[in-house]
């Protein structure tokens, strides 16, 4: 995931729902939009970073497991690496994620 | 909002609810889509976004079939698919409410460096790497075998608990816009046909 600051808070781990954006989704919609995209490589956020440089200037990155909640694959044609993360409730989402060693940033 | 606009207001009722009807970049919603306005295309970018507010900013540009075919084969990047004749500055409510909007007469240089893509920037990270793939230089057009690519996990799929087939399906399209009755801004810049 991108953020704006190391350590990472809470509001960069804010689901839609928990923005109140997309209130109105429907289908596959009205379930992911209460999880957090993430992406499995280090590639897909960096560019990720340079597409939407006002995300922040980190790249973290974070080990989960099943005790942090639930993980799906959720690609789309120009998206394959990218999943979504329903965080169970009580997790804290920010405390697992840490800066990756390799990265430069952007803006 | 993080950036101030320099532009001249429009009337928010001309853009209609900018729905998408194509989604190029998805990450917690539609980021990167294809919308109609006045029944024609435009490529809509989210450029900023106030929680707080429950407003976003869109960047807002006239685009055709060419442009998107070059955009989705790598041919052209995400700043040059923006860089188009006109450009709108959108802020649309979380309800889809268009609240305010803006001609930008500087086009993309009126837009601060964070608040659009870097250039060269191209729609996916798979044509950037065939982009590489294809340069001069590239070990795999010298003839080598390019270097395994797995730059880091950063999620063990293995230990934690999948979700059954049916969320893993693509997003669903977007809804149908209404006509919108309302006329054209009145400048020749956007009542012209800018697609071509």
């Amino acid at each position: 995931m991108v953020c704006k600051t190391i350590p990472c808070v809470s509001a960069d781990f804010l689901t839609q729902a928990e923005r109140n954006r997309a209130i109105d989704a429907t289908s596959e919609g009205a379930c992911t939009r209460h999880g957090l995209s993430v992406f499995s490589t280090y590639a897909s956020c960096e560019h990720q970073q340079r597409a939407f440089s006002r995300l922040g200037r980190y790249i973290v990155r974070a080990r989960l497991s099943a005790e942090h909640g639930m993980l799906a694959e959720t690609p789309s044609t120009r998206n394959p690496r990218h999943h979504t993360w329903w965080p169970y409730l009580g997790v804290q989402r920010e405390a697992l994620f840490a800066a990756h060693e390799e990265q430069g940033g952007v803006g | 909002m993080n950036w101030n606009v320099d532009g001249e207001p429009i009337a928010p009722e001309w853009l209609g609810e900018l729905a998408p009807v194509e989604t190029l970049y998805e990450f917690d919603g539609p980021r990167i889509y294809v919308a109609r306005v006045q029944n024609r295309p435009v490529i809509v970018y989210e450029s900023d976004a106030d929680d707080e507010r429950a407003v976003r900013r869109l960047l807002v540009a006239p685009t055709n079939e060419k442009i998107l075919d070059a955009l989705k084969a790598g041919a052209r990047s995400l700043l040059e698919a923006l860089n188009q004749p006109w450009l709108h500055a959108v802020d649309q409510a979380f309800d889809h409410r268009v609240v305010a909007a803006w001609h930008l007469p500087k086009g993309l240089s009126s837009v601060p460096e964070p608040f659009k893509p870097v250039a060269g920037t191209l729609l996916s990270v798979e044509l950037e790497q065939e982009r590489r793939s294809n340069e001069p230089d590239s070990p795999s057009r010298a003839g080598f075998a390019p270097g395994v690519a797995v730059l880091q996990l950063y999620i063990n799929t293995e230990t934690i608990e999948k979700i059954p087939e049916a969320a893993n399906k693509a997003p669903s399209p977007g809804k149908t816009e209404a006509p919108n009755p309302w006329p054209p801004h009145g400048s020749d810049t956007e009542s012209s046909p800018p697609f071509h």
